[in-house]
């Protein structure tokens, strides 16, 4: 909502203020002594051991007489704080002790104070710095820019610290009130997850700590002027906001968690809140532990306020990355990273008791020796991690780096590779010595490969095969074979009807496989079983595919041959009747014209007087020539009519009609359109239409029972086309093609092969009690 | 030898005669060394050769000038008809006499029409034969005695109307019995075989029925014949 000039003032007003207070307090040392008055005596209720008040031996019940020469219930900050910030000289007296001591508050040099406190400065920076890093990355983020504010409030808060602990310039105050404010802002932050937003108790909760927030601020504002002093409610309330602030925020962080899985609020949750465990607990440890039970710490703590950084990093960690590792494994890992250092620091703790290095076997001995353990073994740790990875990068050994990251180049690879052979050359390079692979399917056919060592071995194979004949396959694990075994592992695979035995080799190092390597190696061999099942597959598809095409292609040409078959039997048959009619006509029928012609002189050139019964036989003979002939010229006429040969189709068709029409009970009605009666086709052409038509004729005549007959013969540019079409029964035109094959109408079934033949097609189309429709048509050139 | 043909001739007591010059073409040696010798009895006519195919023919008419041309209307190499306009060009005046032992119809139209003067069958006398040969030779036409009855039987056509009490009384017993049979449907075969006759002569009754009743097809035949029936029932 803030625009981007907003942002950037924030963070210059944050370097400015870092600065300003930064260098405020480098001139002031820290008292650190709480006062309270009672009975009119200020004792001090708390010395915090940092402070200098501490280093001067003023501890918890002692009572501070004078302040600056001054009576301590004057002292300024005295009245505003009940704290002795500022002060050069503290008159003292420890209880039951008589003396008043005066001690003067040393001032450190400068580097000092600067080192003691750059911790918290340096934690306030990385705050603000991370919340700046999150904003800038994802902008548009909600949970970005709330996060922003957050950061930036609370890096407010710890640059603050040290000089509100000073009480310094209105620190407190400000300090104060930021922290009054961080709550609303904590709540923001953790309720801009979507889940939360409109969450009930979180609006309620916000409208309290704003309240809160409010009077806080109030109270402080008056406080900076002087005009109540009310530091014991104000801290309080300021407590109690926090307090209720961090709760509200852990509440929804614990509500979040118990989100299913698939959330993936759940996982950032997590992250968030084991961030937030890592940077607490070493102050917890160091400073929290020991003030509660009542102890003074012997390791500095103020290093310790530097692992909180962790929180910032942890949050920005969450909210810039999308994917994010997996909470479980890393809450894991870290769990028994920290158990193993505090059992680890219990046997240093003991031994440094043991090594009278310690006096005692306390709380205090353990502590320190936890946090030396844990830091060590952290550095350790890092240290590994940086010395291995340089290692890798200079390949010095062969660890399980190696061989996965070689399986996972081959895993690439396969997927482009297909030839078998080169797979198996790949899985070979794993430096194995060799691969064997039996396959098998449920028709019986059998595929072997080896590959390697293998190759020149077939006892060995033998061996190999034998042991995959025996297994049951009961179960598809992967074994790793006994030591006599030429192999070392083997892997079952089952794929439909095929099952597989693949076998790989010892390794030449002579190292043997590791449970963990066998997923992916036994990934790998399916894969290649699979490759080498799909060829098999392919390699008996082609042979089949091939043999069909084969067949197909035979039964074709004999197919083609059996057309030239009819075709040549059609030409032959015509052939002869031609040959038979030209001999009839040329022998015979001369002949007998002869006869005929001799005998007519015999009558006419005869004596008139003749003997009747002479001229009644000879009368009679001629008769008979007569009938010869007659008959003669019919057998001709049947197998070959002249009028075709030498007059031309439409003349023969015209005569075939006349005829017909002289013997059937039949009216053919002869058409033709486009074509002279002189116009001559090819032999086989005419032929083919004189026949046709003949054929149609004699199909009416025997089937139809029809008294009408229309013959059409049209001629196209490059076709002539014949209709022949009847008013009779019809038939049932799907009956054809049982027709060719009872060879009951050889007629049209022979018809139309005749005129295909010719390049010419046949349409038959007949109506149940309509009639029947013969067409023809044929090329002509 | 009394003929009628005597009638034609104008006796010329000249030692000269004019012989017709006959060129035979037909490819049936036997049918033509026949024809040869039955003209060869006939004073009046000369046979000057005898061609076998259409190329002898040419050559023939080219080298030689004759009056008349038998023309046989099968050759091996041509057909008849298409030979007469050959000739024509080679020798106009040629007058040109088709033969043909096959049923004619069809081939009398086609060689008219190409400039026949005349057509004969082979079977015909040979006192027909002479008789074509010469009045062709004068200028006419001539056409054997059957193919009369065939050329006018195609122009018969229905539209005489044809009284039933004399179509009656044309038909001969015979063809009325005929026609009743015809008429029930049977074809010629049965017909033959029921009356025990020859297919021929049956043959030949119907084709003299069918004038008679008017018409030139059978199931015309058989619808007047339904007509003169019911008249005269």
């Amino acid at each position: 909502m803030f625009k981007r000039q907003a942002y950037y003032i924030a963070c210059a007003a944050f370097v400015i203020f870092s600065l300003v207070y930064f260098v405020a307090i480098i001139n002031q040392s820290y008292v650190g002594l709480t006062l309270k008055n009672s009975n009119g005596l200020w004792i001090v209720t708390a010395s915090d051991p940092h402070g200098e008040g501490f280093k001067l031996g003023v501890r918890v019940g002692d009572s501070i007489l004078k302040i600056n020469d001054r009576a301590t219930g004057e002292y300024r900050y005295i009245k505003k704080w009940g704290e002795a910030e500022g002060a050069t000289t503290i008159e003292s007296r420890r209880i039951g002790q008589p003396i008043n001591t005066i001690n003067k508050i040393s001032e450190r040099p400068s580097l000092m104070m600067v080192l003691s406190e750059m911790p918290l400065v340096i934690l306030g920076f990385v705050f603000w710095i991370m919340g700046f890093i999150t904003w800038f990355k994802r902008p548009f983020l909600v949970q970005a820019r709330a996060l922003f504010w957050l950061n930036w409030l609370l890096g407010l808060a710890i640059v603050l610290a040290p000089a509100s602990s000073r009480d310094l310039m209105f620190a407190r105050e400000l300090e104060y009130i930021t922290l009054s404010a961080v709550p609303i802002l904590l709540i923001n932050f953790v309720s801009v997850f979507p889940i939360m937003n409109k969450n009930r108790i979180n609006r309620f909760g916000r409208v309290i700590v704003t309240f809160m927030f409010v009077i806080i601020l109030s109270l402080a504002v008056l406080h900076a002027g002087d005009i109540i002093n009310s530091f014991n409610i104000l801290r309080k309330l300021v407590l109690l906001t926090m307090i209720i602030g961090v709760l509200l925020a852990l509440w929804n962080l614990v509500v979040l968690i118990k989100l299913p899985k698939d959330r993936p609020e759940k996982n950032q949750a997590i992250i968030m809140l084991f961030g937030m465990a890592i940077g607490f607990l070493p102050i917890v440890l160091l400073t929290a532990v020991p003030i509660l039970l009542n102890f003074q710490p012997i390791v500095n703590a103020q290093v310790s306020y530097l692992f909180i950084a962790a929180i910032p990093v942890t949050w920005y960690y969450v909210i810039v990355h999308k994917y994010l590792p997996d909470s479980r494994r890393l809450l894991g890992t870290t769990i028994a990273f920290f158990i193993a250092g505090f059992m680890i620091s219990l046997v240093v703790s003991y031994v440094l008791f043991m090594l009278n290095v310690s006096t005692t076997l306390s709380l205090e001995v353990y502590l320190a020796s936890l946090s030396l353990t844990m830091s060590l073994l952290v550095c350790f740790r890092f240290v590994q991690l940086m010395i291995s990875k340089l290692l890798n990068r200079f390949a010095f050994f062969e660890g399980e780096q190696n061989f996965t990251q070689r399986v996972l180049k081959l895993n690439e690879n396969l997927t482009s590779i297909n030839e078998v052979d080169r797979i198996f050359e790949e899985v070979v390079s794993l430096t194995i010595e060799g691969a064997f692979i039996v396959v098998e399917d449920s028709k019986g056919g059998y595929l072997k490969k080896a590959v390697g060592r293998f190759l020149d071995k077939p006892s060995e194979q033998a061996e190999l095969e034998k042991f995959f004949q025996a297994d049951q396959r009961v179960n598809l694990d992967v074994k790793m074979l006994p030591d006599d075994f030429p192999a070392e592992v083997y892997i079952p695979f089952t794929s439909n009807d095929f099952t597989c035995g693949i076998f790989l080799g010892h390794r030449y190092s002579h190292v043997k496989f590791k449970l963990d390597e066998l997923p992916l190696i036994t990934l790998i061999s399916s894969q290649l079983a699979q490759r080498l099942i799909t060829a098999f597959v392919i390699k008996e598809l082609s042979t089949e595919i091939k043999d069909l095409a084969q067949r197909a292609s035979e039964s074709q040409r004999r197919s083609q041959g059996l057309q030239g078959i009819t075709t040549s039997l059609f030409r032959s048959v015509e052939n002869e009747k031609k040959v038979i009619s030209r001999e009839i006509h040329d022998g015979p029928l001369q002949l007998g014209l002869d006869l005929n012609r001799w005998l007519k002189y015999l009558v006419e050139e005869g004596p008139a007087q003749d003997d009747e019964k002479r001229i009644q036989a000879i009368t009679h003979m001629g008769e008979l020539v007569e009938n010869l002939n007659f008959e003669l010229r019919l057998i001709c006429n049947d197998l070959r009519p002249p009028s075709l040969t030498d007059l031309g189709l439409i003349s023969a068709i015209e005569l075939l009609c006349e005829e017909t029409m002289l013997k059937e009970l039949l009216l053919i009605s002869l058409e033709t359109v486009g074509i002279s009666r002189e116009k001559r086709f090819k032999e086989e052409v005419e032929l083919a239409a004189y026949r046709f038509i003949q054929e149609g004729i004699s199909n009416t005549v025997r089937h139809s029972g029809s008294k009408k007959l229309k013959i059409h013969i049209a001629m196209h540019e490059s076709s002539i086309e014949i209709t022949v079409r009847d008013t009779g029964r019809g038939f049932d035109i799907s009956k054809i093609d049982d027709w060719s094959l009872t060879s009951a109408h050889f007629g049209i079934v022979g018809m139309k092969e005749r005129l295909e033949n010719l390049g010419g097609v046949l349409q038959i189309s007949s109506t149940i009690s309509k009639g029947t429709m013969l067409k023809a048509v044929l090329p002509i050139e | 030898m009394n003929s009628e043909w005597e009638v034609d001739h104008v006796s010329d007591s000249s030692e000269e005669l004019v012989r017709i010059e006959v060129l035979v073409v037909d490819d049936h040696t036997l049918f033509a060394e026949g024809t040869v010798a039955l003209l060869t009895l006939e004073p009046r006519i000369l046979v000057v050769g005898i061609a076998k195919n259409g190329i002898e023919c040419m050559n023939f008419i080219r080298k030689t000038k004759c009056d008349v041309v038998l023309l046989d209307i099968s050759l091996p190499d041509t057909c008849g008809t298409d030979l007469i306009n050959k000739i024509k060009e080679v020798l106009p005046e040629v007058k040109i006499l088709m033969l043909t032992g096959q049923n004619p119809k069809g081939y009398v139209t086609k060689s008219i029409s190409k400039g026949a003067n005349g057509f004969l069958l082979k079977d015909c006398s040979v006192h027909e034969m002479i008789q074509g040969i010469l009045r062709v030779h004068r200028g006419g036409a001539y056409f054997s005695q059957g193919l009369d009855a065939l050329l006018h039987a195609s122009n018969n056509s229905n539209d005489t109307p044809v009284d039933s009490e004399m179509v009656r009384q044309r038909l001969t017993p015979k063809e009325i019995k005929i026609m009743e049979l015809v008429s029930r449907g049977l074809h010629n075969k049965e017909i033959a075989a029921t009356l025990d006759i020859n297919v021929r002569t049956v043959e030949f009754h119907v084709s003299n029925i069918l004038p008679k009743l008017g018409v030139n097809k059978r199931l015309e035949a058989v619808l007047q014949w339904a007509n003169v029936d019911k008249a005269i029932l």
